[in-house]
């Protein structure tokens, strides 16, 4: 077995779930939902 | 003598049915707006906290008129705007109410930002976007002016020009 | 991990245009919006599109990094697609991927430009996505990214007409962009995707590494480059199999007409790919 595969895979997996727990998906959805004028290149 | 009773009557009922119209005229309700977050409708009622932990109801403010700011501080052209805002504020803060709404974030990041500029007026936190969403703020910054009866009278999306917002208010402010 | 050597065969059995086409629709579905905004996107997709329901994985870097904040989720994610399946998503799922298919059919004269100007990626990697946005607090990106000015752009001022009369100087640099990359992509096969898309840069590296590997079988080629003229991104896949360049398209393997291209994985041997 390819040792690296494993070791990457746990390693994001930890990100993921480190990230979930703080509270990181709040601040993804607040960016995703609001649009930011001059962000987008309109103002 | 007795010829003269019909009419101290007549000009005793007619003072009297406008005594009564008189004192009922603050009693007539304003003619009712459906609520819509559109100019020209009554604004919907919203209850936030402020970053001093305390509810604030749009409704409080009846009377004065109101002007809603939705924003977030990593917003470049609402960071831009907002000492528009706050210059406003020290200038008429005691003619109009200015709820500056910040969009999904949290106490700590919002208090952090205002108080690191010297921000005086009132921001109102709103993380879950509820109330972005009812007033229909899906692109910021969105700026907003509500009359004394509760009515939206103005609205702006993107940034605010200086001297904009004092020239709607002038006709508000009682 | 004979699953991603079957996960492969599978796709190279599949046609792509309708994967595409699904994961398009599915991304910009509109209606599931509220639940799945928090979610990045594994394709490159515009959230301020009307129509998202997930969010722009390089769009929501670039906030993190103006922000402060270590972006472990959004890294965890993509470092996990990456991981399992390297740049399959740039092949099968991004709506951006398939408009440049689609523009690629348009019959104009192409102009095939050479892979040497791949790494300019990099740099647009790290000077748009990283180093800009977190000195100046502006997600440089996003303002000038062409799949915005189509996705979000575009149907904003044709939506809200009191948008029209903010738009600039900015917005006009940004229509340009996007006009020029609209007709590159009619002539170049995919060149966002090698030489400028973000996401694609991240996903890259991952090709050596993931759980789904191609292998190519030296003895089995007989050198008639069939692999080479079916690369969308210009690859010469004997050579160029599990580099950064390659978008999982698996057409090298649908075209090998003598089973040179198989499909493998990590730390297996490779399977060849029967022929029906």
């Amino acid at each position: 077995m390819d040792k690296r595969f494993w070791v990457l895979l746990s390693l994001f997996l930890l990100m993921t779930a480190a990230g979930l727990l703080l509270g990181e998906a709040r601040f993804v959805f607040a960016n995703a939902s609001l649009i930011c004028l001059s962000c987008i290149g309109i103002q | 003598m007795r010829t003269r009773w019909p009419w101290a009557i007549i000009l005793g009922m007619l003072i009297g049915v406008t005594l009564l119209l008189a004192g009922c005229r603050p009693d007539v309700p304003a003619p009712v707006r459906p609520i819509k977050a559109e100019v020209g409708y009554s604004a919907p009622d919203f209850q936030l906290t402020d970053l001093n932990g305390r509810q604030v109801r749009l409704s409080d403010f009846r009377g004065k008129p109101v002007v809603l700011n939705f924003w977030a501080t990593w917003c470049p052209p609402c960071r831009q705007e907002l000492p528009i805002f706050q210059d406003l504020h020290a200038r008429r803060g005691d003619a109009f109410v200015l709820l500056a709404i910040s969009e999904g974030e949290n106490r700590e990041d919002v208090l952090a930002f205002v108080q690191h500029y010297g921000y005086t007026f009132r921001v109102l936190l709103d993380p879950q976007l509820s109330v972005g969403r009812t007033y229909g703020a899906r692109a910021i910054p969105m700026t907003m002016v509500i009359d004394p009866d509760g009515v939206i009278v103005y609205l702006r999306q993107g940034t605010v020009k200086t001297g904009e917002l004092d020239l709607v208010l002038r006709d508000y402010i009682r | 991990m004979a699953f991603f050597a079957r996960f492969t065969d599978a796709l190279a059995r599949l046609r792509r245009a309708p994967v595409q086409l699904t994961s398009t629709l599915l991304w910009n579905s509109y209606f599931l919006a509220p639940w799945l905004k928090n979610v990045p996107c594994p394709g490159f997709n515009c959230y301020s599109c009307p129509l998202a329901i997930t969010a722009c994985p390089i769009g929501t870097l670039q906030h993190f990094i103006i922000i402060r904040r270590v972006p472990l989720y959004l890294l965890g994610v993509l470092g996990l697609i990456g991981t399992l399946f390297g740049r399959t998503a740039c092949g099968w799922t991004c709506p951006f991927g398939f408009l440049q298919d689609l523009l690629y059919k348009v019959p104009l004269p192409k102009w095939r430009v050479s892979n040497r100007w791949a790494p300019a990626r990099y740099v647009i990697f790290a000077l748009l996505v990283v180093i800009i946005p977190f000195i100046a607090l502006e997600p440089w990106f996003c303002k000038l990214c062409p799949a915005g000015a189509l996705e979000a752009g575009l149907p904003m001022i044709a939506l809200q007409a009191d948008l029209r009369e903010l738009t600039g100087l900015l917005f006009a640099v940004k229509m340009v962009i996007l006009a020029l990359f609209l007709l590159w992509m009619m002539v170049t096969s995919r060149p966002f995707c090698r030489f400028v898309c973000p996401l694609g840069t991240i996903y890259g590296p991952f090709n050596r590494l993931s759980g789904m590997r191609l292998h190519f079988e030296e003895s089995r080629c007989q050198h008639c480059d069939l692999c080479r003229h079916v690369c969308p991104t210009g690859l010469y896949p004997p050579e160029e199999i599990d580099t950064a360049g390659c978008i999982r398209c698996m057409e090298c393997l649908k075209a090998c007409p003598h089973g040179a291209l198989q499909s493998c994985a990590t730390g297996t041997s490779c399977t060849e790919r029967s022929h029906a």
